[in-house]
């Protein structure tokens, strides 16, 4: 067998039927070319029946055997190509496998966060059960701080005009939370929050001296408090967190209305009837307690004594008389043994005490009291 | 199997299917017109130059013939004549009464034909043979007044019918010995008894044919035959004729010549088994394109064969096929065969346009033949101008430029012919021996008396190697003046009859043995078509050999000699010549049993150094 023609099926096996004829075109035309050189018959090599036939029986291999190598080639890419498909199938299943276990271990932690999360809920309702509502919004800044990581948290009382808010508890520096915020004045995260009254985070739009949240306590259907967080670290809070969150803040406007009714009933005892002028005693006992809030909170607060010219005709008269001048935190007590009028008033500073029973006495016997 | 696989598979079914119907479709029709075929082979023929002013010896040949009118001695005459020329053997014809004016020598020789023995000077004769001259008589005679000249003691009867011929000493390679029934050689001979000192050379039926016979100084050579007057004895006349001087040179042509007849041909249907005895079952159109051409080639390669065809346009009695039936019949042959021929060196000549000889009805041709005679000479012409157009159909760069006679019959009505219509023709190749009252065109190697552009180059043997006496008539024409010419017909393959009963297979290694034989024997003949041989020997014909001898020295020279010239050198037994490569050429050993070289000249002269003295 002539080498060339090997050459070429060679070619055909290796490259396929294409570079096979072509190939055999080239050493065709060679042999063509070098039977004219040496002087031979180039009509001889198509007329000469064994030479053509010769031509057509390598021409048919190189054909037959480029097309099998084609062929094998065409499976092996088909192979190939079946292979990579099921290398990306493969990938695909081993990236769902790996998201179904994501998601089994985040359905397992769901599960587990929401074990946790109703375990929060008890822990949070145990702890919000107390009798009183500034025990009450002690324990919600503990809560906060504990459970949501919360740090510069303040407790407002908004008053009923809704125009201001006073301090009624905070932890934090003294600077971090003004002793009353005028709405009127506040940033625009404020004025939003009391237009929906509802909870409301900090936007990208509001100052960095904005609360991270605002939260309503609703007391009798209104919002009576808000609860202000500086700092909250939201991306550690999940969305059951926040869900307990809102409940929580919705736990305490009932539990502070039931302190208060129970405190009322427990009261009721300690006020003259028909007022809510404190006995001596029971008001004896909120400024210990206030003491103590001064204490630990460093909220300042004073008390002012008037002492009365004569026997009252009428606490209740009086009672008219004193609270439309007195803020809602404020407490009125009286002593009737030394008919002493006696007045609480949280939050506020003594630097302001002169000022304030000045004027509070001037309203009293402007008043004829 | 994918799909794409399927659609290009079929894709390039269909593809094959047409390139396989185009070619198919230009092959038969018009492609060789597009691709012409390899132009003839150019040989040429050099001539060595300078050889003029060689330096010469003190000795010349010198060969006298002396005949009478009788046929034998007129015919053994021209015989050996032409014997002698082809050998470029200078030879001088001269009257009995002239042999007195001869000076012995050993290099001279006086040659006798016929029987009229009372016409020569047997006195001067004698003289001339003791005087160390050389005599040679060419036909048995019966005349006691000789008997010291030939060795002769006793004559007897007569005898005719003496078949054969055997060597007694190997004269020159490759003759082989002819017992009976071979009839090549029919002696009629005297029964002679001869005296013990004549050394006979060849014999024939326990008769001496030629012997040698010393007298005095000089030697005779007896040939006790009427065979001189036969051209297959040419070359053993010449050859032994050498043994007589101290030395001899003759020259060779150096010619290997191969026929192929009726080739291209249109070939027979059927099968080869059903027409032959080679059992093949094959078509014999296949067997000639696949097996027997094959062979050819392969031998014409391994044995140094350059082939030459002799086309013939259709075997049809009867001249009615006009051109183009005519081209068509020859499509294959010419295209497969002729183009092959030629692309392997070779020559297609011409046999005919079909193969009826080219006889009228008023010249000699063998009736067995079955020919319809030619009208005239115009219709020949019209019959080879007509196959001339389909050679020139098939070969429009290539011309005919020689014939070979159908039937090698032909006469000179045909001859005419052929010089008129093919006026570019030069060779006339028919036979060398034959029977010309059967209308054989027996030729010699010569140029035509009536149309000198025309050279007869007779084909001297033929067949696949059946008989001895052809064998010898191929060695004698080669040991006369080397040329070997031999032609074969295709056909005998598929007749029985010629083919003997026997298969290609056994035929093809008959002839492959006459082609061993020549090479292994006669390495020194150049192949060559028969255009080329032509001219060669045209040349060889044409060069003066200036052959000249001193004691111990042969100086050989020429004018026109052709280059390589090559020469027999017979030397007398015990003398040698070195053999090997000289500036002159080259000198090799031959077999025979007398010192026989055969010399290769490349140079215009040489000078051969004799060693050894004569036994």
């Amino acid at each position: 067998m002539n080498l060339f023609y090997v050459a070429a099926i060679l070619f055909a096996l290796r490259y396929g039927t294409i570079f096979g004829l072509i190939s055999f075109g080239v050493l065709l035309l060679y042999k063509v070319v070098y039977t004219g050189f040496v002087g031979g018959d180039i009509f001889l090599l198509f007329y000469d029946t064994n030479s053509l036939l010769t031509l057509f029986y390598y021409f048919a291999i190189t054909v037959i055997v480029g097309l099998f190598s084609t062929s094998f080639r065409e499976r092996y890419e088909i192979s190939q190509f079946r292979n990579e498909e099921l290398k990306d199938e493969n990938t695909y299943l081993k990236e769902t496998v790996d998201l179904l276990n994501t998601s089994q271990t985040t359905l397992r932690q769901k599960l587990l966060q929401s074990e946790y999360s109703l375990n929060q809920l008890y822990e949070l309702a145990v702890s919000l059960d107390l009798p009183h509502p500034e025990l009450i919004r002690s324990e919600t800044i503990r809560l906060l701080k504990k459970y949501f990581l919360a740090s510069d948290v303040a407790i407002y009382h908004v008053d009923r005009s809704q125009k201001s808010m006073r301090l009624l508890i905070r932890q934090a520096e003294k600077k971090e939370f003004p002793q009353t915020i005028f709405l009127d004045e506040a940033s625009g995260m404020f004025k939003r929050f009391f237009q929906v009254q509802e909870t409301t985070l900090r936007q990208l739009d509001d100052d960095d001296s904005d609360p991270m949240l605002l939260a309503p306590i609703t007391i009798d259907g209104q919002t009576r408090e808000v609860v202000v967080i500086k700092r909250l670290p939201l991306r550690k809070l999940t969305t059951d967190d926040l869900h307990v969150l809102n409940i929580l803040f919705s736990w305490i406007g009932t539990r502070i209305e039931n302190a208060q009714t129970l405190i009322r009933k427990e009261q009721h005892e300690l006020l003259y009837p028909g007022t809510s002028f404190y006995k001596k005693d029971a008001f004896a006992n909120l400024v210990a307690l206030q003491e103590q809030k001064k204490v630990h909170h460093g909220q300042p607060f004073i008390v002012l004594e008037y002492a009365l010219g004569y026997e009252p005709v009428s606490l209740e008269s009086i009672e008219a008389i004193v609270h439309s001048y007195l803020r809602e935190i404020d407490i009125v007590g009286y002593d009737r043994e030394e008919n002493k009028l006696m007045l609480l008033l949280p939050g506020t500073s003594e630097e302001h005490r002169q000022r304030i029973y000045d004027r509070i006495e001037g309203i009293l016997i402007q008043k004829g009291v | 199997m994918e799909k794409r696989t399927i659609i290009s598979f079929s894709l390039f079914i269909v593809l094959f299917l047409a390139i396989v119907g185009a070619i198919q479709y230009l092959r038969i029709h018009s492609l060789h017109t597009l691709l012409p075929n390899v132009a003839e082979q150019r040989m040429e023929i050099d001539q060595l130059q300078g050889g003029e002013a060689a330096a010469s010896g003190q000795h010349r040949l010198q060969v006298y013939l002396v005949r009478d009118d009788e046929e034998l001695a007129v015919k053994a005459a021209d015989n050996i004549l032409y014997g002698l020329r082809y050998a470029k053997l200078d030879v001088t014809e001269i009257a009995p009464e002239e042999v007195g004016t001869v000076a012995p020598s050993p290099y001279t020789i006086l040659i006798f034909t016929g029987e009229r023995t009372t016409r020569w000077p047997f006195a001067e004769m004698k003289r001339f043979v003791e005087g160390g001259g050389n005599i040679i008589f060419g036909n048995r005679f019966k005349d006691p007044a000789f008997n010291e000249l030939t060795g002769v003691e006793e004559i007897g009867e007569f005898v005719p019918d003496v078949y054969g011929l055997n060597f007694e000493e190997k004269i020159f390679p490759g003759y082989v010995d002819l017992n009976p029934p071979e009839d090549l050689f029919v002696h009629s001979v005297v029964d002679f008894a001869i005296a013990d000192e004549a050394n006979v050379i060849l014999s024939a039926e326990g008769f001496p044919i030629l012997w040698e016979y010393a007298v005095g100084q000089g030697n005779v050579l007896y040939w006790n035959t009427t065979i001189t007057n036969q051209k297959m004895m040419r070359g053993l006349f010449v050859q032994t004729l050498g043994t007589l001087p101290p030395a001899f040179v003759s020259a060779q042509a150096a010619i290997k010549l191969m026929y192929i007849d009726d080739f291209p041909a249109p070939i027979m249907s059927g099968k080869m088994k059903d027409v032959s005895t080679t059992p093949l079952d094959k078509s014999v159109k296949d067997f000639f394109a696949e097996d027997w051409w094959e062979d050819m080639v392969e031998m014409a390669e391994a044995d140094d064969l350059i082939y030459t065809g002799a086309m013939i346009g259709t075997y049809e009695e009867e001249m009615e096929l006009v051109d183009e039936q005519l081209i068509k019949r020859g499509e294959f042959p010419m295209l497969f065969f002729g183009r092959k021929l030629l692309a392997n060196g070779g020559e297609i000549g011409l046999h005919g346009y079909n193969h009826q000889s080219l006889v009228t009805a008023d010249e000699p041709i063998d009736p067995t033949y079955g020919y319809i005679p030619w009208k005239d000479k115009e219709e020949m012409k019209r019959s080879l101008l007509q196959a001339e157009s389909v050679f020139a159909n098939y070969f429009p760069a290539e011309t005919l430029k020689s014939y070979v006679p159908p039937s090698n019959a032909l006469n000179r009505t045909g001859v005419d012919a052929i010089a008129e219509a093919l006026p570019e023709l030069r060779t006339i190749a028919s036979l060398y021996t034959g029977e010309s009252e059967n209308g054989d065109f027996v030729q010699e190697f010569e140029f035509d008396e009536t149309h000198p552009e025309l050279y007869h180059f007779p084909r001297v043997t033929s067949d696949y190697g059946e008989s001895k006496g052809s064998i010898f008539q191929m060695v004698d024409a080669i040991a006369n003046f080397g040329v070997f010419s031999h032609f074969i017909h295709p056909d005998d393959v598929i007749d029985p009859e010629r083919a003997f009963g026997r298969d290609w297979d056994t035929m093809f290694a008959s002839l492959r043995k006459i082609i061993d034989d020549v090479n292994v024997n006669y390495p020194h003949l150049q192949a060559y078509t028969q255009h080329y041989a032509t001219e060669k020997l045209i040349t060889y014909q044409a060069a003066d050999l200036n052959a000249s001898f001193d004691e111990n020295i042969i100086y050989l020279s020429g004018e026109g000699l052709v280059n390589p010239s090559h020469f027999t050198v017979r030397l007398k037994t015990g003398q040698s010549i070195d053999t090997g490569t000289f500036a002159f050429g080259t000198v090799e050993q031959m077999e025979a049993d007398r010192p026989l070289y055969l010399v290769t000249l490349t140079a215009a002269s040489a000078e051969i150094a004799i060693e050894g003295d004569a036994q």
